[in-house]
């Protein structure tokens, strides 16, 4: 919504500077969103009238006492004309004939048009102020009431407590009654609760007087004729959308309002053919449509040069119907955006003679008698009971009932003092009559919304102090995240938020035909799609850092996976990494070591050993993001994870040269089994043994189980295991390898003898001879 | 010779000799090469079975009389020939220590360090400071079915706040969430008051991106509900908030707004944090920066929960976490969040 502060000034006085009027608009709720100042040359520009013309461009034009001889190039000038005129550039005493450009109006370079009520030497700088300034209003949905300027001025009204000034919409009629003019008919009330009409004969079509072109061009309206902007003029003045029709155009003087049937055309004003649905409300004369009422009329109908009677519409439509048929045509109109949100039908005979009253002073059309005004489903003023102690409830500070009254007669609310009862209580209130302009008004909360904002959200406190219950459900879930944030960059992992919205081509997206989760309606193929894990948006990253030169690469992200499940959607919490590159930093004195699998293998055993977590079984299964030399993790046969090496496909696909290697875990089915509060065990404090062990075995014999078996078969004494070295060449049998073991013997109790480290020892060594084939090496 | 038959030229002579000694020694020391070469002269010299000892050795052999001056020429000879060892030794190992020395002036060796992301690292703090004024921290699904995302909140079907947050819908009519709020609504079915939580999580919105716009987004919206509460205590809670993010001269101010799921609505700014409130180009001059929505619940939507809105009042309010983080940290553009260059989230 856009309005002027000289338009305001004209409803409503008040002290503030435009700056300051910025202000208060928005404190008041009402949000400029931007202002612009508009400068026009109407500084010393006064009425002139053409005495006659002298020889071609030059002109004898009387600018009050006395008369000057004046060129004028762009276009002829009539005898007894009215014209503007402005002092000529170059600072000389002298006039000049204004044209729109030179006013500064428009770039139209005509002259502009003087209405008949100005007289030569009249200024024109209080019609049309040299400097004004335009506010462009961000309205939130609720305040129809402010889709018009007086509506603005109203809450200035109630803020400043200066009277409202409502513009003049008193009307001389003359000639025939209405409805003898015209039948009007209304079939569909729901739609069209209120039509109210008037017929204007005899109107010139001309342009618009200098204010009203000035004011329009300001808020954004483009000038028609004087008919289109008088209509134009009285719905950003007031808010009542208005149509004017050719009234030699309307079949058989007739107007019918009914609901549309699917399958039905009709060519609006911009020449656009809309075919119909169902419901849509429709102005008809005797034979046609002749508009889409509440959105748009049509051109059939249309006020045009040729025009000389008007028949003009101001109607109440349900604001269901208009916002639905908007939408399904796609138009959306001055009008329609005003009947969605709700128009006030009770104040439509003031609209519709406001633009009566201006067509006959601007048109020098004749308003013929009587309004003829069908109002087939009256719309009452609602009543709203509101408790005076409702104020201190909600808002936290207490006006006087003096205040509140005051308040209730600027906002224009009728209240009558009541007491009312409520559960044996008696409270003093008011029973508020809502004027139905204000059709966000309906119970007493937003009365209250009303106070606090005329009063000021300022004038509310700042509560320091809270009453706070001790005990509430704690969120472990949260602490246990943050826990798993924490291990993953001690780990040198640095943490990404990804777009969970994916490209629909992704290819990871084949390993999930069934279960992607589409958007009905992206923003682009770009963002098409929920990513089905994490793994999409890793490799993502991974490629984007690749390609900004970062080829050093430890990240992971928790976040979701989206999936679609049998019935409904799946999200499940994921804890996914991958990494590139080298395992540490460079450095002068060390020696980069390039990733490698069991720089991931080691980090989910430790994330596992970090949580408490026993039993996680690792088994070689390929799984569809990695490659065959893959693992996936399992607690209690549940597959919860999988780590490795990317799939040679995806990493092509994403240009990732060199090795990365991944792995993902569901931490919806993990966190469950983490240990909430730990234990502590002594620590042993008698002395420990070390015992070096190399077997050699079979190339084919897995030597992580030889490792879980010894730790087994080394019995409560065998406190620490470490694999030193694993060899297959040279200095073993051909189809053989050796596994270097280091143990650690510790009992809590006492020293260890030597005997009984030994025997552990042969223990070991006779059943890994027995169960392996392994043979002790020198 | 009979020792016993040494005399006091004897002794003399002895003295000299011991003059001799440690002329040689001197030169024997000055012309060591290394701590090695001052080892050996010290063995020589200095050990149990050195020249000196030798001499202690034979001081028996002089007459009682003598014994006293001359054991102490022996011991001044000693002290003086340590002493000279000493002195040699430290040099060498000075010059040794100069041969060896590392370049303390070279960088040292870092391990690898991860980040949390900059969104988390403010997530964090919002919820530690709620934390702080007792307030829980509750989650809830992305993907929300139309009631808990517009019925539940008062935003029923053909309601113009729809327009206001343009959703992205999946099949069967459900939507990614435009807010956490839904999170409130579901807590309030599930516990009764009092209630204070806040709700952060990952929302969408159909904005096109720009520096300040993106389609996905994270927000945390608070609640509290009680018998007693007024604006007074949401403006208090939002005002203690910002001076514990941003320092306690922070100061807030409220407007009125429209959000369908409260009454009466406001949107708060935050004193600009850059100019302090004078004006500047982030605050376009006003000395403010709008953070987000706020009000106080709608007696609609206790009454949809199951409270009587009769008993209890409460606040609800949300906020752009990368908004948030956007003024805290500095970053110009909110599409940094989602790039995740590297070299962005190591500066966290
Ligand atoms: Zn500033």
């Amino acid at each position: 919504m856009k309005c002027t502060y000289h338009w305001l000034k004209e409803f409503v006085d008040f002290d503030f500077s435009p700056e300051q009027l910025a202000e208060k608009l928005t404190i008041l709720g009402l949000e400029v969103d931007g202002t612009e100042n508009i400068h026009r040359n109407t500084n010393g520009a006064i009425v002139g009238e053409v005495v006659e013309t002298v020889d071609g461009n030059l002109y004898k034009v009387k600018t009050g006492r006395r008369t000057e001889t004046i060129e004028f190039t762009s276009g002829q000038l009539q005898k007894n004309q009215k014209v503007v005129l402005q002092p000529a550039k170059g600072g000389t005493r002298t006039f000049q004939i204004s044209t729109y450009e030179s006013l500064g109006l428009s770039d139209e370079k005509s002259v502009v048009f003087v209405e008949e009520t100005l007289s030569p030497g009249d200024a024109i700088n209080h019609l049309v102020p040299e400097t004004d300034t335009v506010y462009d209003i961000d309205l939130t949905p609720n305040r129809a009431d402010c889709l018009s300027v007086i509506g603005i001025a109203r809450d200035i009204s109630a803020l400043t407590g200066n009277p409202l000034r409502n513009p003049d919409t008193k009307i001389a009629e003359s000639g025939t009654a209405t409805a003898e003019l015209v039948r009007i008919g209304i079939e569909a009330p729901e739609g069209c609760p209120r039509y109210a009409a008037r017929i204007i004969r005899d109107v010139k079509i001309g342009p618009s007087p200098i204010w009203m072109h000035d004011r329009l061009t300001k808020v954004g309206l483009r000038t028609i004729n004087n008919i289109v902007d008088i209509t134009n003029y009285v719905l950003t003045e007031l808010g009542y959308p208005l149509h004017a029709f050719d009234y030699a155009l309307l079949e058989d003087k007739q107007i019918r309002v009914r609901l549309s049937t699917k399958g039905e055309q009709f060519v609006t004003l911009d020449e656009k053919l809309h075919e119909l649905g169902d419901d849509t409300v429709l102005i008809c004369d005797g034979k046609r449509i002749v508009a889409l009422g509440g959105i748009m009329g049509g051109q059939n109908t249309e006020v045009s040069e040729q025009t000389r009677d008007v028949l003009l519409e101001c109607a109440y439509f349900g604001p269901k119907f208009i916002s639905r048929s908007a939408a399904q045509l796609g138009i959306s109109t001055e009008a329609s955006v005003r009947f969605s949100r709700g128009v006030d039908p009770n104040g439509i005979p003031n609209g519709i003679d406001r633009a009566a009253g201006l067509m006959a002073q601007f048109a020098g059309g004749q308003v013929q008698k009587d309004l003829l005004d069908q109002y087939v489903l009256p719309i009452p003023s609602p009543l709203v009971n509101f408790r005076l102690a409702s104020i201190p409830r909600h808002l936290g500070i207490s006006l006087s009932s003096t205040e509140v009254e005051e308040l209730f007669t600027r906002l224009g609310l009728g209240a009558k003092p009541i007491e009312s009862s409520t559960n044996g209580k008696t409270a003093t209130g008011y029973e508020v009559e809502i004027p139905t302009f204000r059709p966000d008004l309906t119970r007493e909360i937003d009365l209250i919304e009303e106070i606090s904002r005329i009063t000021g959200y300022d004038k509310i406190p700042e509560n320091y102090i809270a009453s706070v219950p001790l005990l509430s459900h704690s969120n472990s879930k949260e602490q246990t995240l943050n826990e798993v944030r924490e291990f993953m960059t001690g780990n040198g992992y640095s943490e990404t938020v990804t777009n969970s919205m994916i490209p629909g081509s992704e290819i990871v997206l084949k390993y999930f035909p069934e279960e992607t989760v589409r958007l009905q309606n992206p923003i682009s193929e770009d963002m098409a799609v929920l990513r089905p894990s994490l793994v999409a948006t890793l490799v993502r990253v991974a490629q984007f850092n690749l390609f900004r030169q970062n080829e050093d690469l430890k990240i992971f992200e928790i976040g979701s996976s989206y999936l679609c499940g049998d019935s409904s959607f799946l999200e499940n919490l994921l804890l996914g990494g991958l990494m590139f590159g080298n395992a540490e930093n460079a450095h002068w004195d060390h020696k980069s070591r390039p990733i490698d699998f069991f720089d991931v293998k080691g980090l989910i055993e430790d994330f596992f050993r970090r949580f408490s977590i026993p039993g996680a079984q690792y088994s070689p299964k390929q799984t569809w993001a990695l490659d065959e030399s893959s693992l996936v993790v399992r607690l209690s046969e549940d597959e919860v994870g999988f780590l490795g090496r990317l799939n040679p496909i995806v990493q092509q696909e994403y240009d990732l040269g060199g090795e990365c290697f991944l792995f993902e875990l569901n931490l919806d089915k993990i966190i469950p089994n983490f240990v909430q509060t730990k234990r502590f065990h002594s620590v042993p404090r008698f002395p420990w043994v070390r015992r070096d062990l190399s077997f050699v075995v079979d190339i084919e014999t897995p030597g992580g189980k030889l490792f879980e078996k010894i730790q087994e078969w080394g019995g409560t004494n065998l406190k620490d295991i470490f694999i030193f070295d694993v060899y297959s060449g040279q200095q073993v049998p051909i189809g053989k390898k050796s596994i270097a073991f280091s143990l650690t013997f510790q009992a809590n109790e006492r020293t260890l003898t030597e005997d009984e480290v030994n025997e552990a020892v042969d223990q070991i060594i006779r059943a890994a001879r027995n169960e392996f084939d392994a043979v002790l090496r020198g | 010779m009979n020792p016993g038959q040494m005399t006091e030229f004897a002794v003399d002579d002895q003295i000299e000799e011991l003059q001799g000694l440690k002329q040689e020694f001197l030169e024997e020391v000055k012309n060591c090469a290394d701590l090695k070469d001052v080892d050996r002269v010290r063995t020589k010299y200095l050990s149990k079975k050195g020249l000196l000892q030798k001499r202690f050795s034979l001081l028996g052999q002089v007459s009682p009389d003598a014994r006293p001056l001359l054991g102490k020429e022996l011991n001044s000879l000693r002290s003086e020939l340590s002493h000279q060892i000493q002195a040699a030794t430290d040099r060498f190992q000075k010059v040794r220590m100069q041969h060896e020395k590392i370049d303390l002036t070279l960088p040292g060796f870092q391990q690898k360090w991860g980040r949390k992301h900059p969104i988390t690292k403010t997530l964090d703090e919002i919820k530690d400071i709620f934390s702080r004024m007792g307030f829980t921290v509750e989650e809830g699904p992305e993907i929300e079915n139309d009631y808990y995302n517009f019925e539940a909140l008062n935003i029923p079907e053909g309601h113009p706040a729809r327009e206001m947050q343009d959703s992205f819908y999946l099949a069967g009519g459900w939507v990614l969430r435009t807010q956490t709020s839904p999170v409130q609504i579901r807590v309030m079915e599930s516990q009764s008051p009092p209630i204070r939580m806040i709700a952060p999580g990952r929302c969408y919105r159909k904005d096109t991106p720009d520096a300040t716009h993106f389609p996905v987004f994270h927000q945390v919206e608070g609640l509290a509900v009680d018998t007693d509460l007024t604006f007074a205590d949401l403006k208090g809670t939002i005002s203690a908030f910002a001076k514990r993010l941003f320092g306690p001269d922070m100061r807030i101010r409220f407007r009125p707004s429209y959000f369908p799921f409260t009454e009466p609505s406001a949107e708060y700014d935050f004193s600009c944090i850059i100019c302090k409130g004078k004006g500047c180009k982030a605050c376009k001059g006003s000395g403010w920066l709008d953070i987000a929505g706020a009000g106080m619940v709608d007696p609609e939507v206790f009454k949809d929960v199951g409270y009587d809105p009769e008993k209890y009042t409460g606040f609800a309010w949300g906020m752009g976490v990368e908004r948030i983080a956007m003024l805290k940290y500095g970053i110009s553009d909110i599409r940094y969040f989602y790039e995740n260059d590297l070299r962005f989230i190591e500066q966290s």
